[in-house]
């Protein structure tokens, strides 16, 4: 099972990660990876200067866009899977 | 040590048929960390009754207020009350409560139904004594209470509510009693029971009331305390000895904000967790604690929370909501003792330039929203970190 866990403090928040938790969500769904990919919530991570954080297991990514994310979930989730 | 008791109060109205104004008048005081309540039906309905209740409620209020015995209260009202051109005489009827916080409380009524007293949820008989003052005879009574005990007083178009309609009689006092023992319970509020019953006469008036109706309506209840902690004291050493005071106080505890969610997990040795379903696009997610009843995050739910606390009327409109913002609101309504503790140390990430300003406003929400808390009788106490 892979984790991916999205930031939801103040500054991330600003930095769209309601929207990149939406797109992961469709995404997991359409490539019906639900029992594969779990998506999860923390707060404060206090890397807040980086941009929306998110964690792929333990690997720590930045997204600014649900773009970002559908470019990370490809290269990280989809093509590592093949 | 006994439990801190809270007095709430709820009133209801609803005028004669064709009247815009209640005769009736209903006014709440505080008194010795309790309650007084004045309820008074004027002579007549429309203004001139409208004018009667309002000057004696206001005048009783007044004198009760400043300790006065109860004599000087009734001399007063005569002395002053305007007297009826048609009747020949200055008259108002008059039902006085005292609740004080240490739990004893006074009645004295003088032409209004008798007051319903509550305890365990049935309606007890007050003992009462006459007592006369001038021409008038006074009922009084002196009663201990505690928590779950509920005064409910009525002017009497409650009790004639259906007279001659539905009901031959009127809805009739021994009615009353048995429909407020059915009525009330724990966790409704004084303000609900007051509606409904009102409401109730209103149906039996079948939309056409007779009278000016009034229900005025006491509750006593253990005190509600919330404690609130949002954001880091400025001196991270100090982080663990006020989490730990914040965690001893009594009631319900509730935190804002990423690092305060952390310093606390870190006391507790446990894990936030967060709820992605609570999500909106405005607020973001709570999460869970163990230990804590409520984790929100800080400044967007905290500016959201302020919004609602400017716009409500009634705790009710926030059942059934689950967004952080709601429930933060939820939690500040329900208690009637707020401390909140506000650390002021600075996220190095909301300074950057490109951060909207709202960001370094969290102090100035928390203290607008100690204000609109205040407004509302809240009892709040703001420690700054």
């Amino acid at each position: 099972m892979t984790v991916i866990t999205v930031c939801v403090g103040s500054a991330c928040h600003l930095k769209g990660s309601h929207q990149i938790i939406e797109y992961f969500k469709k995404a997991i769904e359409e490539s019906r990876l639900e029992k594969e990919v779990e998506l999860k919530g923390t707060f404060c991570m206090e890397k807040c200067t980086d941009g929306a954080n998110l964690l792929i297991g333990e690997e720590l990514f930045h997204a600014n866009s649900p773009e970002d994310a559908r470019e990370i979930f490809e290269r990280e989730i989809l093509r590592k899977r093949k | 040590m006994s439990v801190p008791m809270f007095i709430e109060t709820g009133e209801a109205h609803v005028s004669k048929f064709g009247e815009i104004l209640c005769g009736d008048s209903l006014s709440v005081g505080s008194v010795n960390g309790g309650r007084l309540m004045v309820l008074s039906d004027g002579l007549g309905s429309g203004v001139k009754a409208n004018i009667l209740a309002t000057l004696t409620t206001t005048i009783a209020t007044r004198l009760m207020e400043r300790g006065l015995p109860l004599e000087e209260v009734v001399d007063t009202l005569t002395d002053t009350l305007p007297e009826c051109q048609v009747r020949k005489i200055a008259y108002s009827t008059f039902t006085l409560l005292k609740v004080q916080g240490d739990g004893r409380a006074y009645l004295a009524e003088f032409d209004n139904p008798p007051t319903f007293f509550l305890k365990r949820g049935y309606v007890s008989r007050l003992e009462y004594k006459d007592r006369i003052i001038g021409t008038r005879t006074i009922r009084e009574a002196h009663v201990h209470v505690g928590p779950g005990d509920w005064f409910v007083t009525v002017s009497d178009g409650e009790i004639h509510a259906g007279i001659g309609g539905l009901l031959n009689l009127g809805w009739d006092w021994e009615k009353i009693a048995k429909f407020l023992e059915t009525q009330v319970h724990e966790d409704i509020s004084a303000q609900k029971v007051a509606q409904i019953l009102v409401n109730q006469a209103n149906e039996l008036y079948q939309d056409r009331p007779g009278d000016d109706t009034t229900a005025g309506v006491l509750k006593i209840r253990a005190k509600r305390f919330a404690n609130f902690m949002i954001g880091p004291p400025v001196k991270p050493e100090e982080d663990a000895a006020i989490a730990q005071r914040f965690l001893e106080l009594p009631g319900r505890k509730v935190i804002s904000g990423g690092s305060t969610a952390g310093i606390l997990a870190k006391i507790l040795h446990k894990d936030v967790v967060v709820d992605l379903s609570t999500m909106t696009d405005k607020i973001p997610p709570t999460g869970h604690l163990e230990g804590i009843d409520l984790v929100t995050e800080g400044v967007h739910t905290v500016n959201s929370c302020r919004t609602i606390l400017m716009n409500i009327k009634d705790i009710e409109e926030l059942s059934g909501k689950r967004d952080g913002a709601s429930r933060l609101a939820w939690e500040f309504l329900h208690a009637d003792s707020i401390n909140i503790f506000l650390g002021q140390a600075i996220n190095p990430a909301h300074l950057n330039p490109k951060m909207p300003q709202e960001m370094g406003f969290k102090s100035r929400s928390v203290q607008a929203i100690v204000n609109l808390l205040k407004e509302r009788g809240k009892e709040v106490n703001l420690e700054v970190h």
